[in-house]
């Protein structure tokens, strides 16, 4: 057991950070350098950086080599995605490179991994997730969307809801019953790829509480999806979705979100207000900040482990099912706190404009950055929906020690 | 970084294993002179000792594996306060023959040291000390304070005392001694802690001893102390990580054999969830605390401190939550003085109390105190 980063860490932590400073130098001429989270979806902005990253293999480098992936270790991913948000990096499309793109190198043909490896590494494709519908959603295998095999076709119908950014995406990959019928459960669903051009597919927008447009409902009707673009084995998907369920949980937890969020919470407390004195100063808030501080260094802990746990470990998922629950409340609670300090202008709906006179910021202590904060605290009432609910990680949870415990 | 264990390691934690028995907790609270011997031969209190004052060598982490079995099997017996740490710290100082005879007879089990750092403001045994050591023109020292809670009860013969001997021109200067239990001015009173340890509180009324009872000098807050309360922290977290996966063992084993409502209490989902917040509290404290000793060598000291007082809140909070939640999902039974679970209660209350508790170190890193 040796808990210290190694030279190896080191020297992957260096190069990384010269390469970024170096890519942005040149983003930045283009304009594709900017601070703090965002809320904005810019395709333009995600492809230049995922093609500065890829030339140094960095978009994927948990892939196998022939696929654009490193000779990569699992503590590394840590350090890379800390060093992104450092320099700026918008978020990269974690659903094809992180979710779909693992399952097609484990399980997809030859002409999947050919066409959309490349693909997700250029960021010339979007992916979206089409796994809840209407009546399946922690109960996932509730599914009633069919695929029916027609020629050299699969004919799909059904609706997929809650998925983000569909409207954004070109590519989605669904769960579909191929074949149904009572006790076949897990056994009839299939893991298809859809292009959402195709006919048949429509895309409605769902606004969600921050009064953004996030995530969609998505009708699939008579859509015809060529054989190729079923993923292993009729039947498995269910196999397929669930080791991609677990890889979910490690980045949803977005451990550097919530640093950011801190950093974000102390400059806050630092910012004077109109009667002189800093909440910094009050006990109350620097024990809340301390709070905070606290259970962001033990989750940095916690996902470090997970990190280094190879993926056939059953440690793995019970880790990764903590991580998740554990970080998506402490975010809540931490951007509780900041709504609390930030008073009054943090009441305003997220759908005001951030434009408001200088001399308003000033006597009204509005930030720049307003607008983000009311949108980011009221859409992360989400983290602890998305990705397996809380409930659901403390089922998961419970149900392996439960497993492990000797019985009668 | 890596997770999994060396081959020594296996070998120590499997060999400890053997003798405290697989699973569950050792036999009675009292302490037994039998069993320090025998976890003495084991290398309990050598492991992680330096061979050149006759330890086992190893490093600061095989000590945290040997103490998580400890707290996972509730050996009461003061492995860490009165053998390990005391060792641990008079090897941070140039030694006298008379201290390398005392370590060598430590680490055999024939005797043990009492810690005298604890006050009742001074929780990591230097912040805020107030007990004096006075230097007296003859190089003899006087001793004036008090030192509350000391585990070691009639064990010990001897005292590792902290005291201040600072002033105006060096503030924060301090020093440890060994102190005969014997000494003239030194009254005590002894008492049982509630896990079943026993501790003393000490009174010392201008207690004179000779130079030679000097172990050495430091600074509070210098790298000395730190390392010492480091030590203490990093120990104490991994026996209540072992205490918290009893709890955790005993309490899921539990839901699946008791009855109520015509099934076992595994199949409730509001026990679950209770259960499945407990094995978050434990891991997320496993994973601070392999956090905790990658920063201790860490040469950036605030960090280091920042890293130790994080450590500690959350195997604090996390440790009052998993006894409290196990007793809670036992039911009556968990209230019952002769039923485990509530020692497992008692002792993590203790462990969390040992070099500052939870609510001391969250203040400290707010900076308030």
């Amino acid at each position: 057991v040796d808990f210290r980063p190694d030279q190896a860490d080191e020297d992957f932590r260096r190069n990384l950070r010269q390469g970024l400073a170096r890519i942005r130098t040149s983003l930045r001429a283009q304009g594709f350098v900017r601070e703090g989270p965002r809320h904005t979806f810019d395709p333009a902005e995600i492809r230049a950086w995922t093609q500065a990253l890829d030339a140094h293999c960095w978009v994927a480098p948990s892939w196998p080599k022939e696929h654009g992936g490193l000779d990569w270790r699992p503590s590394w991913r840590g350090i890379r995605d800390k060093e992104l948000a450092v320099a700026g990096c918008p978020g990269l499309d974690g659903i094809g490179i992180d979710l779909v793109g693992p399952v097609i190198c484990s399980h997809g043909s030859v002409e999947q991994k050919q066409r959309y490896l490349p693909r997700i590494r250029r960021a010339e494709d979007f992916w979206c997730q089409g796994f809840s519908e209407p009546n399946a959603g922690s109960d996932l295998l509730s599914l009633k969307t069919t695929a029916v095999k027609n020629g050299d076709a699969y004919v799909v119908d059904g609706r997929k809801i809650w998925i983000s950014n569909a409207h954004h995406a070109n590519m989605m990959f669904t769960l579909v019953r191929t074949s149904s019928g009572p006790g076949e459960g897990h056994a009839g669903v299939s893991f298809l790829l859809i292009n959402m051009r195709s006919r048949g597919v429509d895309i409605r927008p769902i606004v969600s509480i921050d009064e953004q447009h996030r995530m969609n409902e998505v009708t699939l009707d008579n859509v015809r999806v060529p054989v190729g673009n079923l993923v292993g084995e009729e039947g498995k998907g269910w196999l397929y979705a669930r080791q991609l369920l677990q890889r979910e949980r490690t980045s949803v937890a977005y451990v550097a979100r919530a640093r950011w969020q801190i950093e974000r919470l102390k400059n806050a407390l630092s910012t004077s207000s109109p009667c002189g004195q800093t909440s910094i100063d009050h006990p109350h808030y620097r024990l809340k900040l301390a709070e905070a501080e606290v259970e962001l260094r033990a989750l940095e802990s916690l996902e470090t482990c997970v990190g280094h746990i190879s993926d056939d470990d059953p440690r793995r998922g019970l880790l990764a099912s903590i991580l998740k629950l554990r970080a998506s409340e402490s975010r809540q609670r931490v951007s509780e706190v900041l709504l609390d300090v930030i008073g009054d202008p943090g009441l305003q709906s997220p759908g005001e404009s951030g434009d408001v006179p200088p001399d308003f910021k000033n006597v009204f202590g509005i930030p720049d950055d307003i607008r983000e904060l009311i949108v980011s605290h009221l859409y992360l009432r989400s983290a602890t929906i998305v990705g397996g609910t809380s409930e659901i990680q403390r089922n998961l949870i419970a149900g392996i020690v439960l497993a492990q415990a000797a019985g009668e | 970084m890596n997770l999994s264990l060396t081959d020594e390691q296996a070998a120590i934690v499997g060999s400890l294993r053997a003798y405290l028995g697989d699973n569950g907790p050792a036999a009675g609270s009292q302490w037994s002179r039998e069993r320090w011997v025998a976890l003495a031969d084991l290398g309990c209190l050598s492991v992680g000792l330096s061979e050149q004052y006759g330890g086992a060598g190893g490093s600061f982490v095989d000590r945290c594996l040997i103490l998580e079995e400890i707290g996972k099997h509730l050996v009461t017996e003061p492995l860490l306060l009165c053998g390990i740490l005391p060792t641990c710290i008079l090897t941070c100082f140039p030694m006298a023959t008379g201290t390398s005879m005392l370590i060598e007879r430590v680490l055999k089990g024939e005797t043990c040291v009492v810690l005298g750092l604890r006050e009742r403001a001074a929780k990591d045994g230097f912040t805020g000390l107030t007990t004096t050591a006075h230097r007296l023109p003859n190089g003899r020292y006087v001793l004036n304070g008090h030192k509350s809670m000391a585990v070691g009860g009639d064990w010990a013969d001897t005292l590792l005392v902290s005291a201040s001997v600072g002033n105006a021109s060096a503030p924060g200067a301090a020093a440890l001694f060994l102190v005969d239990a014997e000494t003239n001015g030194l009254t005590s009173r002894q008492y049982q802690t509630m896990d079943g340890g026993q501790a003393a509180d000490y009174l010392l009324d201008n207690v004179e001893i000779g130079e030679e009872c000097l172990v050495g000098e430091l600074q509070v807050g210098g790298d000395i102390a730190d390392g010492i309360v480091s030590a203490g922290v990093l120990g104490g977290c991994a026996e209540a990580i072992g205490a918290m996966s009893a709890v955790i063992t005993m309490t899921s084993g539990y839901l699946k054999t008791r009855k109520a409502f015509g099934s076992t209490l595994d199949v409730f989902q509001g026990l679950q969830h209770r259960l499945a917040d407990m094995v978050c509290a434990l891991e997320i404290s496993r994973a601070s605390l392999y956090g905790g000793l990658s920063h201790r060598y860490s040469p950036d000291i605030e960090e280091r401190q920042k890293a130790l007082a994080a450590l500690k809140v959350v195997v604090g909070r996390s440790g009052r939550f998993v006894a409290g939640s196990g007793i809670q999902l036992h039911g009556a039974i968990g209230i019952a003085n002769e039923f485990v679970i509530g020692r497992y209660f008692k002792r993590l209350r203790i462990l969390d109390s040992l070099f500052g508790d939870c609510e001391y170190y969250l203040q400290r890193y707010a900076g308030l105190t």
